[in-house]
């Protein structure tokens, strides 16, 4: 089933007309047909009307004629002489010479007793009922006529009395209402017409005369003039008299076949009509909607297209009026949609800033160079500082400063380069493959043109750029390499004094190994991937075992032993320090303890960082995890160097000392390297100082070293501190320090680093060399006092 | 018979004629004679000219007699005759006349004639002939043939005074305008006879005064 919703243009509109055309046509149609059958039988009913005067009228001058030619009759002289003479067969002859004479049909005289003197008809002696009934209601000369059915005739009866001097009789004469009467009234009155005798008594119905050979089925005596059962003929009946059983009634009767028959042509030619009216409408309703439907589809095509991104042209199918609106719209939308599509996609592959290329527009510049394998030239460059100028000198102003640049930039690398801005401070050339003193060139060229002073706000100002140069395919195959390898390579230029550089191969896979042992050491804190060991500090004046240096291992199951400098400081830069801490905190302490369970009365010495320093929740740390530890925290050492305490002073200062009152032994690592200060060291709540191994590893070749040391010692002494000294690795180092005064020892010569339990035999072997250890008796005491 | 107190001045004219009448009564009162008033049932106004013969027993005594035609009248208008009796139709107009009766008493007819017919007309059948021309429609005339002797006609008064009468008697009264006036009405009295005796008669409109032309005349004119 077709629902309306679904039909198309087109459909519709023809749908209407057709429909419209339909109910017009229809409507016309039946009104024309209505208003013919109500004209029609308004005519029939006046012509009826008219009729029914004429019958009547018909019927009375022919009875007015009748009886005046009876009249005649009645005073004819030789009639009367006949009646008067009573011999029965001259007045039977007389009567019908003279009702012929007038007409009559039928005619009988009566004398003033109603005897029968003389008729036409052998009526009998007795003068028969229909007869005597009329003469009951006939009395004239107010009323002289009547109907009488007689024989299967019927009548129009006149009384005419026969007067003369001595005579009194009466004439009764009839007139048969028969077909000539009939055709005489239908050439008048242009009906047909029928006369009919309705017999009380029996009900009959009697047919006396009819114009029409076969009259339709007649209207009842009740009846007027309306098509009763038969729509073939108007009918109208006029009740022309009573006789004493029965009714006389004309019947008038139009015939209306041919009326129908011109109806039922008028019905075909209004169809015919209809018809050719709905093929036109048709006819029309489909050119019309192509008409209008052609330029729709097209721009409904159109705006299809332009939704489609097909860049196409207005429908050449001219249109008018809200047509040509609506084209003209359309064609308005597509350029504002281009002009929309060419901001975004300015917007998309610029900077807005600097106005210059952006990072994905850069980015699809290298893939599609890459993809064609071009040799190309990638120069990254980084405005330095530029944070700080933000900070100092405002956003607006390090914008200005970075469009400065960037187009001074711009202006060394034109077209066919690509430049753009692919990071806040950082900006990409792509070019040419560049070798030699060209790239050189190109690179003083850039440097030279960025660094020059510039006039900002009325303002001089200089910059310092990086340079970073890699050549592509060779030092990087996809986008993602040349991006990092251009970092990497921008951050090593920020180390050199030219501050350019060129990508060396193996660079980014140092730093990949990197990224992976950050990922890496995670698991490894969890899952004990890390290992404590411990390097022994003997006492110079006993030669026993006083203290153990903690020292974490890791090795890789790759890379292999990873330097406890080189994860500590990624642990650091990946945030990962506090829990690396906690870790190492929690493994020295259940070791620590378990020697002290095992009679081994050592204290652990344990390095602290710059971070852990600043980081106050590390007292709590220390004071929870060593809360079980038997030896108490008077026995445990925390190591620190100088610099890792100049990076926040103050914070560093409150840490150490809570750890000092919470009876932390201090102790300075590395003294002697980065920025020692006396002054700070004077400050700092400490208990001990590490010489750094740098000045003991060659101690007993190298003078100076023995002076340096020499003097640390006796300076820290006379501080009151306590003095270790690391890396020693020949009995001769020990000796010299042993002479000096020195506390504590630590280095190769005595120990290296070891697993905690490894701890209690290394004792034992310590118990057996410990008289090499001790100072003799006969040491020269004079070096040590001097 | 009282008359209703309706008017004063008809009750005076009543009363006025009351006492004419009482007059004449007593009268007639002394002849101990029968006094017949006629008056028309309609309108309760004396009739004229209504004839009453009184049958007796004695011979009648057949006369000749004349009804002459003058103005396309027959005069007189009513005749009585005795049975037997001979009645000439003298012509004094200038016009033709067609004398004729179809009554069954004597129907005879004068064919066109003018002066005086060949011969009178015996009237030998009681009964009333209706006379007529057949030329002049509204000519009409009267011939009673009675086989009484004696013969009385109303006056204005509509009174007819018997003077002697006996009883039973035996009367016969007619008047031209009677439905039917082809025969004489009878009018038996018995004893004893009244001095007055009141008849009420259902008369015929009079016919029109004056039709010189009859209604077939009138007639062929409009034709």
């Amino acid at each position: 089933m077709l629902r309306v919703g679904e039909i198309g243009f087109r459909g519709r509109l023809v749908l209407t007309l057709t429909t419209l055309v339909i109910l017009v046509g229809l409507s016309i149609g039946v009104l024309t047909m209505v208003q013919l059958f109500e004209d029609e039988k308004q005519r029939a009913i006046a012509q009826l009307t008219v009729a029914e005067r004429v019958v009547k009228a018909v019927l009375e001058n022919r009875a007015d004629t009748l009886q005046s030619q009876l009249e005649l009759v009645s005073q004819d002289f030789g009639f009367r002489t006949a009646i008067a003479s009573g011999e029965r067969a001259t007045l039977d002859s007389a009567l019908a010479n003279h009702s012929q004479r007038a007409g009559a049909d039928l005619a009988l005289v009566l004398d003033r007793d109603n005897r029968l003197l003389a008729a036409t008809q052998a009526l009998g002696p007795k003068l028969p009922t229909p007869f005597l009934k009329l003469l009951d209601t006939t009395v004239p000369p107010a009323n002289n006529r009547g109907f009488l059915a007689w024989g299967g005739d019927g009548y129009e009866m006149l009384l005419i009395p026969i007067e003369a001097a001595g005579l009194r009789a009466r004439l009764l004469a009839g007139f048969k209402l028969n077909a000539a009467l009939t055709s005489n009234i239908r050439r008048l009155a242009g009906t047909d017409i029928a006369f009919r005798h309705h017999d009380h008594s029996t009900g009959i119905d009697q047919l006396l005369a009819s114009s029409l050979a076969n009259p339709p089925p007649l209207l009842h005596s009740h009846e007027r003039d309306l098509p009763h059962n038969d729509i073939h003929f108007f009918q109208r009946l006029i009740h022309l008299g009573q006789t004493g059983d029965g009714d006389f009634d004309a019947i008038l009767m139009i015939d209306r076949r041919d009326a129908l028959n011109s109806y039922r042509q008028q019905a075909i030619k209004i169809s015919a009509l209809i018809g050719t009216s709905l093929l036109l409408a048709i006819v029309i309703a489909v050119l019309a909607a192509r008409a209008l439907g052609k330029p729709i589809l097209s721009l409904a095509r159109y705006a299809a297209d332009i939704g489609d991104n097909l860049n196409p042209r207005a429908p050449a199918t001219p249109s008018y009026g809200e047509l040509a609106v609506l084209e003209d719209t359309l064609e308005k939308m597509q350029r504002k949609i281009l002009q929309r599509e060419q901001r975004i996609e300015f917007a998309a592959s610029h900077d807005e800033i600097t106005g210059l290329l952006n990072r994905l527009a850069m980015v699809q510049a290298l893939r599609k160079r890459l993809e064609r394998g071009d040799e190309v030239t990638v120069v990254g460059m980084s405005v330095q500082a530029l944070s700080e100028i933000n900070d100092t000198l405002g956003l607006s102003f390090g914008d200005k400063v970075l469009t400065a640049t960037g187009l001074r930039l711009q202006s060394q690398v034109p077209p066919p380069a690509i430049f753009a801005r692919t990071g806040a401070n950082e900006f990409v050339a792509l070019q040419e493959r560049l070798d030699g003193h060209r790239l050189e060139n190109l690179i003083k060229a850039l440097k030279a043109n960025a660094e020059q002073p510039l006039q900002i706000e009325q303002t001089p100002f200089s910059v310092q750029c990086r340079f970073a140069v890699l050549q592509v395919p060779r030092d990087a195959t996809t986008v993602d390499e040349i991006r990092r390898r251009l970092n990497l390579t921008l951050e090593a230029a920020g180390h050199r004094s030219d501050r350019v550089a060129f990508y060396t191969p193996g660079e980014d896979e140092f730093r990949l190994r990197e990224l992976r042992l950050i990922q890496e050491l995670q698991s490894a804190i969890r899952n004990d991937g890390l290992h404590m060991h411990y390097q022994p500090k003997v006492a110079f004046d006993s030669g026993e075992l006083v203290q153990v240096e903690a020292l974490v291992r890791w090795v890789h199951p790759e890379y292999g032993f990873i330097s406890p400098d080189e994860f500590i400081l990624l642990a650091e830069r990946s945030g990962q320090i506090h829990e690396l801490t906690r870790y190492i905190l929690g493994q020295i302490a259940r070791d620590a303890s378990q020697w002290w369970y095992r009679g081994l009365q050592i204290g652990p010495a344990i390095n602290l960082s710059a971070l852990d320093l600043s980081r106050p929740e590390l007292v709590d740390d220390v004071l929870a995890i060593f809360a079980n530890y038997p030896g108490g925290l008077s026995s445990v050492t925390m190591e620190v160097t100088e610099s890792a305490v100049m990076e926040d002073t103050v914070t560093a200062l409150e840490t150490l000392t809570r750890l000092r009152k919470a009876g932390v032994k201090l102790s300075i690592d590395d003294f002697g390297t980065g920025h020692s200060s006396l002054s700070q060291l004077r400050k700092l709540p400490v208990q001990e100082l590490k010489i750094d191994k740098s000045f003991v590893l060659d101690l007993q070749e190298d003078d100076q070293d023995q002076w340096i040391v020499r003097s640390t010692i006796n300076m820290a002494h006379g501080l009151g501190l306590r003095v270790v000294a690391e890396g020693i690795e020949n009995l001769t180092s020990w000796q010299l320090l042993q002479s000096w005064g020195c506390d504590l020892g630590q280095g190769y010569f005595l120990a290296r680093p070891m697993p905690a339990d490894e701890l209690a035999g290394w004792v034992r072997t310590l118990a057996e060399s410990r008289d090499a250890l001790i100072p003799h008796t006969n040491t020269e005491p004079t070096e040590s006092d001097s | 018979m009282t008359p209703p107190p309706m008017r004063t001045s008809r009750c005076g004219l009543l009363l006025l004629c009351w006492l004419l009448l009482a007059a004449t009564w007593s009268a007639t009162a002394l002849a101990s004679g029968l006094t017949l008033r006629f008056v028309d049932a309609g309108s309760g106004e004396p009739v004229s000219d209504v004839v009453v013969v009184a049958v007796s027993p004695s011979e009648p005594n057949p006369v000749k007699a004349e009804i002459e035609q003058r103005d396309r009248q027959f005069r007189p208008g009513v005749l009585t005759v005795p049975v037997g009796s001979t009645v000439d139709f003298p012509n004094r107009d200038d016009t033709q006349h067609h004398v004729y009766s179809f009554s069954p008493a004597k129907p005879f007819e004068l064919k066109l004639y003018a002066d005086r017919p060949e011969a009178p007309i015996r009237f030998d059948t009681t009964g009333v002939v209706e006379l007529g021309c057949n030329i002049h429609d509204h000519m009409q005339g009267f011939v009673l043939v009675t086989e009484a002797v004696q013969s009385w006609r109303s006056g204005a008064a509509g009174l007819v005074t018997l003077p002697s009468p006996k009883a039973p008697l035996t009367l016969r009264y007619w008047h031209r305008r009677l439905p039917d006036n082809t025969r004489f009405q009878p009018l038996t009295l018995g004893e004893p006879l009244p001095a007055h005796h009141r008849i009420a008669l259902e008369l015929q409109p009079p016919p029109p005064a004056n039709t010189a032309l009859d209604r077939l005349q009138q007639r062929f004119r409009e034709l």
